[in-house]
């Protein structure tokens, strides 16, 4: 049988190949703030599972969009925030749905 | 290869100008882009609609595109003229058809595919990301499950092959929630020549259930009762994740009553998450004429007014 991990850390290669991100836009996602992995240069650097998505969508938006890199950050706290409340009407409906009955 | 009509995919006159295209182009973006859309099949026609927009904006591009185009028509298909020359490069991953006619990318902006087929050293292979779908009762111990999967295969020259299934017997860590990655590290793409194997990342969702619904870590189960349990208070068997318990239920329970049990919710991190019960008082459809006598000798005797809080102003 094989084991699984949960806890993953990501070098850099391995987030720019995952999230179809090129290297050099992961560098300017970190110098902007917008992610904050471990490690001090590049070559340290440890990445989460949660950034890999906060990478990809990052350069996806200024890709698709040509949003500056400073707007991103408030781009994906409502993407973040519009997902959250997807996800609670969703269970709302369904709890509702229990109680009505057509 | 099918061809692609760009200007179909905007949904443009062949004439538009960069304007127009830009419009259509940001329009159709903001409906289907992957991060923000929940219509269907977003990710493959946002696709579509990127490599377009690629295709169209640059004046460059355009014009050898509207060349070939004189010899294609949309969904059919499509080989370019023998001696036609990809022109180079571009930074995406795009479709077959855009780099047959506009040639693979440049080098930075290709990714774990496109390197394969420029090199015939070793090359680590593609990290491969795939949805599980889990069960409720799959989440609470740690849990063998078989998986199957499709992974894509080249050739050692680096040409793509027809997709392999793979079937692996997996353990499921207990505890895992909706929307979490697990990663299982060389189980991905096939290396190619003497490079590692790519990783498998199984994106978890958690299948809806018949019985409860998810808060975070608590669940909850809607019950059932009758008037008279309602009123009178009786002993229910509600069925938990592991197995059924005893729950007492109080006289005068409310529809809408919350009953906490401790412990039987979902596993997580930082401890288990408990079931609620939430009431729900069911009428039955028909009664006996004896019956339905009582009922209205009950409701005589009873002085009870339930919309007593209208009356008030």
């Amino acid at each position: 049988m094989i084991e699984t991990s949960l806890t993953i850390e990501l070098t850099l290669k391995e987030v720019c190949e995952i999230a179809e991100v090129p290297a050099e836009v992961l560098i300017t996602i970190v110098e902007e703030g917008i992610l904050e992995p471990k490690g001090s240069s590049p070559d340290e650097w440890f990445f989460d599972i949660y950034m890999l998505n906060i990478a990809r969508r990052a350069s996806r938006l200024h890709r698709d969009f040509e949003i500056e890199w400073t707007g991103i950050p408030l781009y994906l706290d409502m993407i973040k925030e519009l997902e959250k409340l997807r996800s609670e009407n969703k269970l709302l409906k369904n709890r509702l749905n229990r109680f009505l009955l057509d | 290869m099918e061809f692609k009509d760009y200007y179909k995919i905007l949904g443009i006159e062949a004439e538009a100008d960069l304007k127009a295209i830009k419009t259509a182009y940001r329009k159709l973006a903001r409906k289907y882009h992957p991060d923000v859309s929940e219509e269907k099949d977003a990710e493959n026609k946002f696709k579509d609609i990127a490599e377009a927009y690629a295709a169209l904006k640059d004046p460059g591009k355009r014009a050898e595109y509207d060349e070939l185009r004189k010899y294609g028509q949309h969904g059919q298909r499509f080989e370019p003229p023998p001696d036609w020359q990809p022109s180079g490069n571009h930074s995406g991953d795009f479709s077959d058809f855009f780099e047959s006619i506009f040639g693979a990318g440049g080098p930075g902006a290709r990714t774990g595919r496109q390197q394969h087929r420029e090199t015939q050293f070793s090359f680590r292979g593609q990290d491969i990301e795939t949805e599980l779908p889990v069960f409720l009762e799959e989440t609470i111990s740690d849990k063998q499950k078989t998986i199957s999967f499709q992974l894509p295969h080249y050739d050692s020259e680096g040409r793509r092959l027809a997709d392999v299934k793979k079937t692996l017997n997996i353990k499921i860590p207990k505890g895992v929630t909706e929307g979490e990655r697990i990663r299982l590290k060389g189980q991905g793409g096939p290396a190619i020549g003497n490079g590692q194997n790519g990783d498998l990342y199984l994106h978890i969702r958690l299948v809806p259930h018949p019985l409860y619904d998810v808060e975070g870590h608590n669940l909850i189960i809607t019950v059932p009762i009758a008037p008279w349990e309602a009123i009178l208070g009786t002993k229910i068997e509600v069925p938990t994740l592991s197995g059924n318990i005893n729950l007492t239920l109080p006289a005068n329970s409310q529809t809408g009553k919350r009953l906490r049990i401790k412990g039987k919710g979902l596993v997580s991190k930082t401890g288990v998450g408990d079931l609620y019960a939430v009431i729900k008082i069911v009428v039955p459809e028909q009664f006996d004429e004896e019956t339905r006598q009582l009922w209205e000798t009950l409701s005589n005797k009873t002085k009870f007014n339930p919309r007593s809080e209208w009356s008030k102003s």
